[in-house]
């Protein structure tokens, strides 16, 4: 009956996974999309300017926020959120062509983990005497293990036609497990747990018991044969004994 | 015992340079504006903007007469529902953060694109009054036709989300149950020894 039911069971369990593969393919897709989304028409002149290498300019100050997350946890797999402040103190505008940003080993600059998608921006200026944010919402790879990387953020951005790029942030990032406290690990770990605790009280137990009965546990006293009654014997109905007992009886 | 001067001085004067170094600002105030914008649905004729800003000085010095205007929601397009579209505050402290909302009825449907949020304040240093700008908002997409989710989708969904977890709970139940509960014909033999 119960390997039945197991059989039932584990056949569910299979079925209510076969959705599950194809929703996962999808949602690849989908993330790759929000990620480059811009907030106004692409610039065609963009690949021009992403990925080179050009100075800062002398009048713009740059800073990054992590907003409400000073400790910077980058869940792996989900979008995070931060803030570029930008202050132009020159006196021409400025236009902010891109944000990007690259994940590298902390021990080792130059090894590059991964290169996150650039922010494109077509209408964003800031004004001179002005500082002006700018989001960047980027997501670092699912497969990512959870430890210690490097984060570096640059802004391109243009004054006069003339390109610039600024490093708005070079640090630490502190990448982490995406999900919640409920997962296939943790559920089993509790468990097994709790079957230890169990098991570990149940020995102790059995040997309360044992120490327990030993001092209780009164001389037995042996009674022998001789006082049991010979009529209760079943053996002895139908022989010679029982009929003359019997006969005796009769007579009596 | 020189060094031991010397040490917690190196590392205050470490610690000074590098956080001079990632802030980038001298003494000065460094205004970050971060505006977000969601869109609630009331229902087919009645949409719902939830507006927040939040404005953080990340700078060294306290800034003055924090005043911020939002003066992107025309009024044809939207009625105000709660709070006001601008604010002023009497002071920021450095590493300080403000926080503003408001409620706006979107009455027209379409694509509409929001302007950043301006903040004004005023430093010790400077005369004139300074100026700040938000983050721009992504287009919102006002009284959206939305495709009706098949039953079958919001399943997928759901169990995309949580079918590893409800699998491995109910696995882990199961083999509970299993190990607590005599089996039917074990129980026989049991009651069958007794007589």
């Amino acid at each position: 009956m119960a390997i039945k039911i197991l059989r039932v069971f584990f056949i569910g369990l299979l079925l209510l996974q076969f959705p599950l593969f194809q929703v996962v393919r999808c949602q690849s897709e989908i993330e790759a999309d929000v990620e480059g989304s811009e907030l106004g028409i692409v610039r065609e002149d963009v690949q021009d300017f992403v990925g080179g290498n050009f100075k800062p300019a002398p009048g713009v100050e740059t800073i990054c926020l992590f907003p409400k997350n000073s400790a910077k946890v980058v869940p792996a797999g989900e979008k995070t959120e931060l803030l570029v402040g930008m202050e132009n103190v020159g006196q021409s505008p400025l236009n902010i062509i891109a944000i990007e940003a690259s994940v590298h080993l902390p021990f080792d600059h130059r090894m590059l983990v991964q290169n996150l998608t650039a922010q494109v921006f077509d209408n964003a200026s800031v004004p001179p005497s002005t500082q002006a944010t700018f989001p960047y919402i980027f997501a670092v790879s699912k497969f990512l293990q959870p430890g210690t990387f490097d984060l570096v953020g640059t802004v391109v951005y243009e004054i006069n036609q003339s390109p610039y790029q600024s490093t708005f942030y070079n640090g630490t990032i502190e990448v982490v497990e995406a999900g919640g406290f409920v997962s296939v690990e943790s559920v089993f770990l509790v468990t097994l747990g709790i079957s230890l605790v169990v098991l570990l009280g149940l020995w102790i137990h059995g040997q309360f018991k044992r120490i327990s009965q030993k001092t209780k546990a009164a001389p037995k006293v042996e009674v022998g044969t001789g006082t049991t009654d010979a009529s209760m014997d079943e053996w002895l109905q139908g022989t010679a004994y029982n009929q003359s007992s019997s006969k005796s009886k009769k007579k009596k | 015992m020189e060094t031991v001067i010397g040490n917690p001085f190196i590392k205050a004067l470490i610690i000074l340079f590098l956080v001079s170094a990632t802030t980038a600002a001298g003494d000065a105030p460094f205004i970050i504006s971060h505006k977000k914008a969601s869109l609630t649905r009331l229902n087919s004729c009645a949409e719902r903007v939830s507006v927040s800003i939040d404005i953080y000085n990340q700078g060294f010095s306290t800034v003055y007469d924090v005043s911020l205007v939002d003066d992107s929601w025309p009024k044809d397009l939207f009625d105000i529902i709660s709070g006001n579209t601008s604010k002023s505050w009497e002071r920021l402290d450095a590493g300080g953060i403000l926080s503003h909302s408001f409620e706006l009825d979107a009455k027209r449907q379409g694509m509409f694109h929001g302007a950043p949020a301006v903040i004004t304040y005023r430093v010790p240093t400077k005369v004139s009054l300074q100026e700040a700008y938000s983050t721009p908002i992504l287009p919102l997409d006002i009284l959206a036709e939305r495709p009706t989710e098949n039953k079958l989708d919001w399943l997928q969904r759901l169990l995309a989300k949580y079918g590893s977890q409800i699998s491995v709970v109910s696995i882990v139940l199961f083999f509970i149950y299993l190990v607590a509960t005599p089996s039917k014909a074990s129980a026989a033999k049991a009651s069958k020894k007794k007589r």
